[in-house]
């Protein structure tokens, strides 16, 4: 049951790899051994993937640049043999997280929209710019206090209001109210869509939890995401 | 100048993406990382480590510390990656244990081998065959280079009670190197 006894200042130097075999104490010479070939060089084997973790570390810590004003810290794993998979698959990934979707529906505002397409684009994921937009703006929708005031304020009644309404919302790209009578409108689609999926805006937005986070990462992620934990790691002294 | 003076400057330049730095930070951890995990979980090691390297270059802008600081912060991500697979694998047994300890190295059984030629894969396997605390104890120490206090920090002990598991794993290691006829 009982092996053979060893003082802590030897264990220290036997675990730091500073005790060679036939320096050991007896019984631990096949230890101080394995301890040394644990700690031998790397091989070839070991560092042949390189080349590819390091250009995926510039993509990330490029891509990470440009998209820390959007992003909250976490983001969601994927579990690929590819650095470059994993590394397009976490921005996009957290891209998800932190936007709900608006940016690959290009409805992020004109320099959100920018950052995020130029950002993406270095790891070959394409989304519309604000360029992209008809009217150049990157938004489709006016601002609430705009389309709060057309409501508030216009003489127009019925249809004809919910159009001048829609207008305003959709930056005019609105067609409501022009195809016939109110029961048709009704049933045409709405001027502005947004993602109904707008958790990790929420949490964004309002400086959600952590956890909302990490939880939203593991259902993006089909609950594979360690990362909330990881980079939450703490920075140690 | 050794590694610790240089650091500040290397970590610096891997946060602006500078190749060269990052490469530095690879090659110094990487590997380490790698074993780490083959030790504990040889069938998914790669992938694990591929992920916490990932993990690693998006969480370089926020980290603060030295180089021991560093590495300490990186198994700690490596722990976690680790044990959140094995959570995940818990919520989800399907994988038949027979697969899993085949898949481990081999180790050297032949009696007589030559001690100074046991190989790296041999080592780890032979640190893998410990009770899980006691690995990541050895694990951290050997592969790590960390002392017993950033040990007792990264697995949530103390001090003390690390030395004890250390004892311990040292023991069960001297006893089964000499149960395989390894001598010297």
């Amino acid at each position: 049951m009982f092996g053979p006894r060893l003082d802590d200042d030897t264990a220290d130097r036997l675990l730091a790899g500073r005790v060679a075999p036939h320096d050991a104490p007896p019984g631990f010479e096949a230890l101080a051994a394995a301890v040394m070939a644990a700690v031998a060089a790397p091989t070839a084997g070991e560092l042949a993937g390189e080349r590819d973790a390091v250009a995926a570390a510039v993509r990330m810590s490029g891509a990470d640049a440009e998209l820390r004003q959007l992003t909250t810290p976490g983001r969601p794993a994927v579990h690929a043999r590819s650095f470059r998979l994993k590394v397009a698959g976490a921005i996009a990934g957290a891209l998800v997280v932190a936007s709900g979707g608006l940016a690959f529906a290009g409805a992020l505002p004109a320099p959100a929209q920018d950052a995020v397409s130029t950002a993406l684009s270095h790891v070959g994921i394409s989304i519309p710019s604000s360029s992209d937009h008809p009217d150049g703006s990157g938004h489709p929708a006016s601002t609430g206090s705009d389309i709060s005031q057309t409501a508030t304020t216009t003489d127009a009644t019925g249809v004809d209001k919910g159009a001048e309404i829609s207008g305003a919302a959709s930056g005019g790209m609105s067609q409501a109210g022009q195809n016939g009578s109110a029961s048709a409108s009704a049933s045409a689609s709405p001027s502005v869509t947004l993602p109904t999926s707008g958790t990790g805006l929420g949490d964004t937005s309002s400086g959600g939890t952590a956890d909302s986070g990490t939880g939203t990462a593991d259902t993006s992620s089909g609950d594979r995401s360690a990362s909330g934990s990881s980079n939450a790691a703490p920075s140690l002294p | 100048m050794d590694d610790s003076e240089l650091f500040p400057s290397i970590l610096q330049a891997a946060r602006r993406g500078d190749p060269a730095a990052l490469s530095s930070l690879f090659r110094d951890i990487y590997p380490r990382v790698l074993r780490y995990l083959q030790a504990r979980e040889p069938s998914e090691a790669e992938d694990l480590a591929s992920d916490v390297w990932l993990d690693v270059a998006v969480g370089l802008a926020g980290f603060e510390g030295d180089r021991r600081g560093f590495v300490a912060w990186v198994f700690t991500i490596a722990r976690r990656r680790l044990i959140d697979l094995r959570r995940r694998r818990a919520r989800r047994p399907h994988v038949p244990i027979e697969a899993l300890s085949e898949e481990r190295m081999p180790i050297g059984d032949t009696e007589g081998e030559a001690l100074e030629r046991i190989s790296t894969a041999e080592a780890l396997a032979l640190i893998g065959t410990l009770p899980d605390e006691q690995a990541d104890v050895v694990l951290l120490r050997v592969l790590g280079g960390l002392s017993v206090e950033e040990v007792a920090a990264i697995i949530g002990k103390r001090p003390g009670n690390v030395r004890v598991i250390q004892h311990r794993a040292l023991r069960r290691l001297a006893r089964a190197t000499q149960a395989k006829g390894v001598t010297g």
